[in-house]
C-alpha cells in the first residue's frame, strides 16, 4: 500500500491530536435470517445461545461496575434490570424449545420469541412502560451481535488505542466508547457545534469530520492520525509523519487541562476593576469538579440530559435527586445552574413516541417537551427542589419562546413547592429560575420575559443558528453560522439591556463565551457572567485581565453600528491581535472608527 | 392454590426496576407463581414475562401461587404491590 503523506482535509470538531488504529462502526442493522438446521446441528445451536448469553451477562456485570465508578450508584441501577433480562431462565428455555422443535437457528428463534413482548410494550400508551423496550433492546442487540459476529464496538475494551470511524455518533455511544480505549473519532456528518461536538470536547477527545467513503477510503486495522486542531486526517501515514505527530501529541497532550490544574485562581477582572463571573459548563460529573471548587468556579450550565444519555431512558425522581444533591453539596456555596432536560431536536428522545419531525430543530424540544410531559417534568423539578436544600441551585429553562412557557412552569413549581411543604420536605424557597435566550423571539421579547424570571442565560449556539437560519450541523452553510453577525450581536445587546433594566443578571453559556475573539465585545456589552468549557477558564480570565471595561464598552458600541458580518469580524480580529500583543493605550479606539 | 387481586399503585407503573423487584422476590419461593392481565398469564419468575404485562399505573392483575410456600409467596408479593415496590419511586 502506498503510504500517504498528504492528508484528507476536513473540519475540526474537537481539538487535540490522536493516533491509533481504525475501527469502523456501522449503523446497527440486524438482518436476522431464518435457517433450517439439520437435526445433528441442534445441540451445537443451543450451545451457541448459551455461550452468547453467558458473555452478555458477564459484560453487563462489568459495565455495571464501570457505571458505578463513573456516575455513582444510581447509574448502575439500569444495568440491574438488563442483567435480569439477560439471565431470564424462563425465556431462555422458550428459545431453546423453539430451536429444538422448529430446528431453526438461535438468532431467529430468539428474535421471534421476543416479538410478542416488544409488541405489547410498543403499543402501551405509557411513557415509562414503553421505555422498557430500550432495556430489552440493549440486551437483545448485544446478544444478536455476538451470535452473528457483528462488531458493534460495545463490550470489550479495544486492545490498541483506537480511532472510531462512522457516519455519526450519539452522545450515549461516545460516553460508552470513551471508556474503552477509544482516543479519537472521524465522522462523515456532524459539526463542531453539534451535540456530538460538545460531548467530545467536554471529554477532551479529538475528532474531525470529513467527506470520505467508508468502504473505499477506510481499511479497519490500519493506522490513522486525527488532527482535531487543523481538521486533517492521515490514513496509513509514513513513519516520519507518524513520529512527528506523536511528538506533537506528547507535547500538547491535555495542555489546557494541565493549565487549569496548575491555576491557583480564576479572577476575571478588567484593568479598571470590572469583574466578570466565570463559570463552567458541565455535562458529566467528573475529576474536574474538585478543581473547579478549589478555584471558586461555580457551574453556569449543567446539562441534565447526560442522565438520559448515559442510561438511554429517563431517570426517575430519586435517581435525579441523588445526582443533583451530590453536585449541589460538592459545589456549595458556589452556584450550580441546572438546566432542565433539553431533548428533542438533534438530541431526539425516542421514547417520547415514534415521532418523525421534518424539521426537528424547529420542532418539539426543550421546555416544549417538558410542559407536555408533566410526569417527567414534575419528577425533574421535584428532584431539583429537594436537592436545593443541600446547596446553591439555580434552575434554567431551555428553548423558551414566550412568556406563557415561563408562566406555566412557575405554576407547576408553585404546586411542587406546596406539595413539598405539606410533606415536610426541606427545600430552598428562593431557587432562582431563569430562561435560556436562544430563540430570536425570546431575545426580541426579553423585556417581558425579564419581568418573570430571576436571570437570563444566552445560549449562543442555538441563537445563532435560529437567527441566521443556518443549521449548525450542515457544513455547507457553516459560513453563515456566525456569532459576529450584526443581527446576532444586536440580539445579545438587546437581551443584556432588557435584563439590566429589570435588575436581573445575564450570562452567556454557548461556545461564544469561551472564545477570546468575542470576549471584549461581550464584556463591553455588559455581560455579567460567562460560562464555558472548564479548560477555557484560565485562558478567558487572562484575556479579561488585559483590557479596561471602559474601552471594551466603547468598542462594543461601535461594533454594534457595523453593517456587515465581514466588518464586525475584522474589528473583532483586530481587537484580538491588540489584546494578544498587549498594546497599551486606546487600542479599541483605534480599531473601529 | 391461592388467588389474589393486586393493583399497580405506584405512579410509574410496573417499569423495569419494580419488575426486577417482583421477579427477585418471586424467585425466592418454591411455588409456581403467575400474574394475569386479561387473557395473558405470565410466570412471575421471568423478567421478560413481567415486563410483557406492560402494567401501567392503576392496572389490575390477578396473582396466583401454587406450592408448599404459596401463602408466604402471595403475602410477600402483595406487600410489594402495596408498598409501591418499597424504595422504588
Amino acid at each position: 500500500m502506498v503510504k500517504q503523506k498528504t492528508p484528507i482535509n476536513g473540519n475540526p470538531i474537537s481539538p487535540g491530536v490522536a493516533l491509533g488504529e481504525i475501527q469502523v462502526v456501522r449503523d446497527s442493522l440486524f438482518h436476522v435470517v431464518r435457517r433450517i438446521l439439520p437435526a445433528s446441528q441442534v445441540r451445537s445451536e443451543v450451545a451457541r445461545l448459551e455461550e452468547a448469553t453467558k458473555q452478555v451477562i458477564n459484560e453487563l456485570n462489568s459495565s455495571k461496575n464501570k457505571a458505578v465508578n463513573a456516575i455513582g450508584e444510581p447509574g448502575a441501577n439500569v444495568f440491574e434490570a438488563q442483567i435480569m433480562i439477560a439471565s431470564d431462565i424462563q425465556f431462555y428455555q422458550t428459545v431453546v424449545d423453539r430451536i429444538t422443535s422448529e430446528k431453526v437457528n438461535a438468532e431467529f428463534a430468539y428474535q421471534e420469541a421476543l416479538t410478542e413482548t416488544l409488541e405489547r410494550l410498543r403499543s402501551s400508551g405509557d411513557v415509562y412502560i414503553r421505555q422498557m423496550i430500550y432495556d430489552i433492546r440493549a440486551v437483545s442487540e448485544r446478544l444478536l451481535s455476538i451470535m452473528m459476529g457483528i462488531h458493534d464496538g460495545y463490550g470489550k475494551d479495544f486492545k490498541h488505542p483506537t480511532i472510531l470511524v462512522g457516519r455519526v455518533f450519539s452522545p450515549g455511544q461516545i460516553i460508552a466508547y470513551s471508556k474503552r480505549n477509544v482516543v479519537g473519532f472521524l465522522t462523515q456528518e456532524g459539526s463542531p457545534a453539534s451535540h456530538m461536538g460538545l460531548i467530545l470536547r467536554s471529554l477532551g477527545i479529538p475528532a474531525v469530520n470529513a467527506d470520505f467513503d467508508l468502504i473505499g477510503d477506510i481499511t479497519p486495522g490500519s493506522q490513522i492520525i486525527v488532527d482535531g486542531n487543523n481538521g486533517e486526517v492521515y490514513i496509513d501515514p509514513d513513519p516520519p509523519t507518524w513520529r512527528n505527530y506523536r511528538r506533537i501529541r506528547m507535547r500538547k497532550k491535555s495542555q489546557p487541562f494541565a493549565i487549569l490544574l496548575k491555576s491557583r485562581e480564576i479572577d476575571a477582572e478588567c484593568l479598571d476593576g470590572r469583574r466578570i463571573t466565570l463559570a463552567a459548563n458541565l455535562e458529566i460529573p467528573g475529576p474536574m469538579d474538585e478543581h473547579l471548587v478549589r478555584l471558586g468556579v461555580g457551574v453556569g450550565l449543567y446539562r441534565t440530559e447526560f442522565l438520559y444519555f448515559s442510561k438511554q431512558r429517563f431517570p426517575d425522581e430519586d435517581e435525579q435527586y441523588e445526582v443533583y444533591s451530590s453536585i449541589a453539596r460538592k459545589f456549595n456555596p458556589l452556584p450550580v445552574t441546572l438546566r432542565t432536560f433539553d431533548l428533542g431536536g438533534d438530541k431526539y428522545a425516542a421514547e417520547l413516541g415514534t415521532i418523525r419531525e421534518d424539521n426537528p430543530a424547529l420542532g418539539w424540544r426543550g421546555i416544549r417537551v417538558s410542559l407536555e410531559s408533566p410526569t417527567l417534568f414534575k419528577a425533574q423539578l421535584r428532584a431539583m427542589y429537594r436537592a436545593s436544600a443541600h446547596g446553591n441551585l439555580r434552575i434554567l429553562l431551555p428553548m423558551v419562546s414566550d412568556v406563557a412557557d415561563i408562566k406555566k412552569t412557575l405554576d407547576l413549581i408553585d404546586k411542587i413547592k406546596r406539595d413539598l411543604h405539606r410533606s415536610n420536605i426541606e427545600f430552598d424557597d428562593d431557587v432562582p429560575v431563569g430562561a435560556m435566550i436562544e430563540v430570536p423571539a425570546a431575545a426580541l421579547s426579553a423585556d417581558y420575559l425579564a419581568e418573570k424570571v430571576d436571570f437570563f442565560s444566552i445560549g449562543t449556539n442555538d441563537l445563532i443558528q435560529y437567527t441566521m437560519a443556518a443549521d449548525r450541523g450542515n457544513y455547507r452553510v457553516t459560513k453563515y453560522y456566525a456569532a459576529h453577525h450584526p443581527a446576532v450581536i444586536n440580539l445579545i445587546a438587546r437581551t443584556i439591556q432588557a435584563a439590566h433594566e429589570n435588575g436581573i443578571p445575564v450570562s452567556v453559556c454557548g461556545e461564544t463565551a469561551g472564545s477570546r475573539t468575542m470576549t471584549p465585545l461581550l464584556v463591553g456589552l455588559g455581560i455579567d457572567e460567562l460560562s464555558m468549557a472548564p479548560t477555557q477558564l484560565p485562558v478567558v480570565a487572562d484575556w479579561i485581565n488585559r483590557f479596561k471595561y471602559i474601552d471594551a464598552k466603547r468598542f462594543a458600541s461601535r461594533v454594534l453600528r457595523l453593517s456587515s458580518a465581514e466588518r464586525s469580524l475584522k474589528a473583532l480580529r483586530e481587537a484580538y491581535d491588540f489584546i494578544k500583543d498587549q498594546k497599551k493605550g486606546n487600542w479599541l479606539n483605534d480599531i473601529v472608527r | 392454590m391461592i388467588e389474589k387481586k393486586v393493583t399497580v399503585t405506584n405512579k410509574l407503573g410496573l417499569h423495569a426496576r419494580p419488575s426486577a423487584k417482583v421477579v427477585q422476590t418471586a424467585s425466592g419461593f418454591k411455588s409456581e407463581i403467575s400474574l394475569s392481565r386479561g387473557t395473558m398469564t405470565i410466570n412471575v419468575k421471568s423478567m421478560l414475562g413481567v415486563m410483557a404485562l406492560a402494567a401501567e399505573h392503576g392496572c389490575e392483575l390477578i396473582l396466583r401461587a401454587e406450592g408448599e410456600d404459596e401463602k408466604e409467596a402471595i403475602a410477600a408479593i402483595v406487600d410489594l404491590f402495596k408498598n409501591k415496590f418499597k424504595d422504588v419511586y
